[in-house]
């Protein structure tokens, strides 16, 4: 079961945690510094690694004091944070048990085959069962697409709507993994969560932070 | 487009006969039926699963089954977890729209959750709207039964029987479910 502000233990050693908007904007820069520094506390992690995101299917590795340019923060070291953002795009969590990933799914980058690239990651890890907890994102509630976008995702080009968390449920479930969790909220219409399509330009970002015990 | 043949009412006997006529796709309602005929004729056609899903059914047609139209509860993918059909097969999730509290199918707000707990992939939707005798009043049932298959990235339609394939074809199906008109 996926809550928001909770932290979720999705296996023995990976801890995933999602933000609510009340909790601080979490963007790049000086607007969501503190919004990090706090959540870094709460979560009592020794650093917290964000990415500069492009849209893409590139994977980095969550090192401290760095911000690669990624879509997907693979972590394996106990006690450091990777971190993903987001407004409307889904923010999703992907354990193993050794290591773990942040994602941040916006159409273009599930299109492109982030996911599956992590999950092959993961795999080729030597990670057994793994476990996808899927976070806010643009639900088909909400989510009004053009054909390009349905086109990109291989839906007929009639399609209206959207569901992140769905489309990614379903690949993730044929890539292999055994468990997929949902929180199932619609960032566009659950004011618990910033949201680009409601709030504009100037939205907030929410989080996922997926990290390792020691 | 697939037309799917509905044979619970014709005898194994006599599946030879809708072979020659072109039909290579059959819906059987009966777990025994489906093992039956897909034993003698699976070499030649495919067979799908349309009826009441029992879990404890699922392990019996998991070897012989393509399609499983009519997945809607938790147990029955849990089943199909203990006993994974052939690979290749797939499900589609049976939804209950219209409310009709005697017939089976999942609301549609629980779609993610079953897509996502499912352990093969899930393939599409299927819907049995109300009974009527104008196929115009299933038209709604069949758009919102699209809508939710491409919000949800699923390719396949399984809606329309013979009282109402033209409206579903109409409306984006990519399985018709006939049975009584084929063999008049």
């Amino acid at each position: 079961m996926v809550e928001l502000s909770k932290v979720i233990p999705l296996s023995e050693r990976v801890r995933a945690y999602f933000t609510a908007k009340e909790e601080g904007n979490l963007r790049r820069g000086p607007q969501g510094a503190a919004g990090r520094a706090l959540l870094q506390r709460r979560l009592g992690l020794t650093s917290l690694v964000g990415m500069e995101q492009v849209h893409g299917t590139a994977l980095a590795w969550a090192k401290p004091q760095t911000e690669p340019q990624a879509d997907g923060l693979l972590v394996a070291e106990p006690g450091v944070g990777a971190l993903a953002r987001g407004a409307d795009c889904l923010l999703a969590a992907l354990a193993g048990n050794g290591a773990a990933a942040a994602l941040h799914l916006g159409w273009r980058s599930l299109a492109g085959g982030l996911l599956e690239r992590a999950i092959e990651a993961l795999q080729r890890m030597g990670e057994g069962e793994l476990v996808l907890a899927l976070g806010p994102g643009a639900g088909g509630c909400c989510y009004e697409v053009g054909p390009e976008v349905a086109a990109a995702l291989g839906l007929p080009a009639r399609t209206q709507r959207v569901d992140l968390a769905a489309v990614a449920a379903g690949r993730a479930r044929q890539a292999g993994v055994g468990r997929v969790l949902l929180l199932g909220a619609c960032t566009i219409c659950d004011e618990r969560l910033f949201s680009y399509r409601r709030e504009g330009a100037e939205a907030g970002r929410q989080g996922v932070v997926v990290w390792l015990t020691s | 487009m697939t037309v799917l043949a509905a044979t619970k009412y014709v005898p194994a006997d006599q599946l030879p006969v809708l072979l020659e006529a072109g039909l290579t796709v059959f819906g059987e309602n009966r777990a025994q039926d489906l093992v039956e005929k897909a034993k003698r004729f699976g070499d030649r056609a495919r067979f799908d699963f349309i009826g009441a899903l029992q879990s404890r059914r699922v392990a019996e047609i998991a070897p012989y089954v393509h399609l499983v139209h009519t997945v809607a509860t938790r147990s029955a993918l849990r089943a199909l977890e203990r006993h994974p059909p052939a690979s290749g097969a797939g499900i589609l999730i049976q939804l209950n729209l219209s409310g009709e509290p005697q017939k089976a199918g999942a609301a549609e707000e629980e779609l993610p959750a079953l897509i996502a707990a499912a352990p093969v992939p899930v393939v599409g939707l299927m819907t049995l709207p109300p009974q009527t005798a104008d196929p115009e009043r299933s038209r709604p049932y069949f758009r919102r039964l699209r809508e939710l298959a491409e919000q949800h990235g699923l390719a396949e339609l399984s809606m329309g029987t013979s009282q109402d394939y033209e409206v579903a074809v109409e409306e984006g199906a990519t399985i018709v479910r006939i049975g009584t008109s084929l063999y008049l």
